[in-house]
């Protein structure tokens, strides 16, 4: 009966990653309470998707990140598809590159952070920009960059927490 | 574990191509789905909607401790400038009661010369829903909300969204219970309007930035800054008088609008379906559901010989009057 129990524990910690990508997501829909900017919103998805996929990529699945760019696309009314392809290549790119990240510290990953997000968000721009044929202002946009750039550490060590809460491995009772 | 290490070597290689192969199908249908979405939107629709009505009730519990923070620091910012606000409100009271009188004054004259010209007098939009902003997606492409009341509540595609202050937008998106609003500052949103003390007609097109602009007025416009910019009505969708907003800039691309409402802080909103002028795609419709569907056609010429009418001989002029006027003219 308890290793059943602890079994379910291991198994719903380890949905904490998908948890947590969509609450980025409706957080990201969420009205921000500082006014006074021009419709702007953080990226923090981005930040979920970037921590996961360098710790716990096993959890981090494609499916996963598939999942949550839709959801993403489906509440924000963007064209659906336009966030997956954003997050699945920089999900592929940081799986592949795993090995660089192995061990650094968090400043060096937080500066291929700074450097990604810029490059993620110009392409979704284009994307978008694409898709509706209209060039969309860009200053919106560089203001959502570096409003998820300056989350980045919160979300981290937000996420870092929750990270030291799932199990390496899940043992069969 | 010797056992658990060789299915390991087996399942290893398996695993990465299993990757490689999630990663490049739904790529690829991330990919077919923006070109199906390109030249199919209801697909678009539909799944927005599910997954918004799913997502919504959790949003609006979100926003709670959003709004609670919002509501304290209000409260207290207002208890430090009591006495200030109280001095200025009674001030704006005193200005604002001869203004209620003056406008009954004019209401009621107004009331007298429609009778006089027998015109229709105003008639109120026909159904009126209230409605909370949920989700808020900003971000730098969409401007559009998302608000709690969908078909359950009676909301449908095309409603008015209005605040205490004027047009927000309108519905283009209903699910059970949540609906997407296309504000007026959304490049895709176009709005009929009139610029009131010349009756300009023009359309409030959206361009993602703050201010709204008029397109499609007519030649040599009567523009100037801070006249009030209302909806015309035309086009039957929205009503007419709705307020929107003042012109605030004249240039030679655009003439801005600064809206009444202040898009950041949208909160409660009521949808108004104007039942007068029904569109024409939305009779047949109408009359579907008051009559039931229509009847069967009359029978017509057998489809299957179509030549068959022209065996009878042809009938005279007299037809019309049956067969007894038919056998007078007969030899």
């Amino acid at each position: 009966m308890l290793g059943w129990l602890h079994q379910l524990d291991a198994q719903l910690r380890s949905l904490l990653p998908l948890l947590t990508g969509i609450a980025a997501v409706m957080v990201d829909a969420q009205p921000l309470p500082v006014t006074g900017f021009e419709s702007v919103a953080s990226f923090s998805t981005l930040c979920v998707v970037y921590f996961w996929s360098l710790y716990r990529p096993d959890l981090f699945t494609i499916p996963v990140t598939f999942a949550i760019g839709m959801v993403y696309d489906a509440l924000t009314g963007l064209p659906l598809g336009v966030t997956p392809i954003m997050l699945l290549l920089v999900r592929n790119l940081l799986v592949t590159q795993q090995r660089f990240f192995l061990a650094r510290s968090f400043p060096v990953i937080w500066a291929c952070f700074l450097l990604l997000a810029p490059v993620a968000l110009m392409f979704r721009w284009l994307l978008v920009s694409l898709w509706w044929g209209t060039l969309f202002p860009f200053p919106p946009v560089m203001i959502e960059l570096l409003l998820t750039l300056a989350l980045y550490p919160l979300a981290s060590w937000l996420l870092g927490r929750l990270h030291s809460r799932i199990p390496r491995v899940i043992h069969a009772p | 574990m010797k056992l658990e290490r060789s299915l390991k070597h087996l399942t290893l290689p398996l695993k990465a191509f299993a990757d490689r192969f999630a990663f490049a199908a739904l790529l690829a249908s991330s990919v077919a789905l923006l070109i199906i979405g390109k030249a199919n939107s209801d697909l678009f629709s539909m799944i927005n909607t599910r997954v918004s009505d799913v997502l919504a009730p959790v949003m609006a519990v979100m926003r709670e401790p959003v709004d609670a923070s919002h509501r304290f620091a209000r409260t207290l910012g207002e208890l430090v400038a009591l006495y200030e606000e109280n001095a200025r409100l009674r001030e704006q009271n005193r200005q604002l009661v001869q203004w209620q009188s003056h406008a009954e004054q004019l209401a009621s004259e107004n009331r007298e010369l429609r009778q006089a010209l027998n015109m229709e007098i105003d008639v109120p939009a026909a159904t009126v829903i209230g409605a909370r902003v949920v989700a808020d997606t900003g971000g730098p492409f969409v401007h559009t909300v998302l608000v709690d009341a969908g078909r359950r509540q009676g909301a449908t595609v095309g409603m008015a969204a209005v605040d205490d202050r004027g047009l927000v937008g309108r519905v283009i998106e209903v699910g059970a219970r949540s609906s997407r609003i296309l504000l007026l500052t959304d490049f895709n949103s176009k709005v009929p309007a009139m610029v009131e003390p010349s009756r300009d007609q023009a359309l409030l097109a959206g361009d993602n930035r703050r201010e709204p602009g008029l397109i499609f007025l007519p030649l040599n416009p009567r523009v100037s800054i801070g006249d009030r910019v209302v909806t015309s009505g035309r086009g039957g969708l929205l009503p007419p008088g709705l307020p929107i907003g003042a012109v605030s800039a004249i240039a030679e691309t655009k003439i801005a609008v600064r809206t009444w409402v202040d898009f950041d802080r949208l909160d409660h909103l009521r949808l108004l379906e104007y039942a007068v002028v029904v569109p024409p795609e939305r009779l047949e419709e109408m009359q579907r559901e008051l009559y039931g569907p229509p009847p069967p056609p009359e029978a017509e010429p057998d489809p299957v010989d179509p030549l068959a009418g022209f065996a009878e001989p042809l009938p005279e002029v007299g037809r019309p009057s049956g067969p007894a006027g038919r056998g007078g003219t007969r030899p």
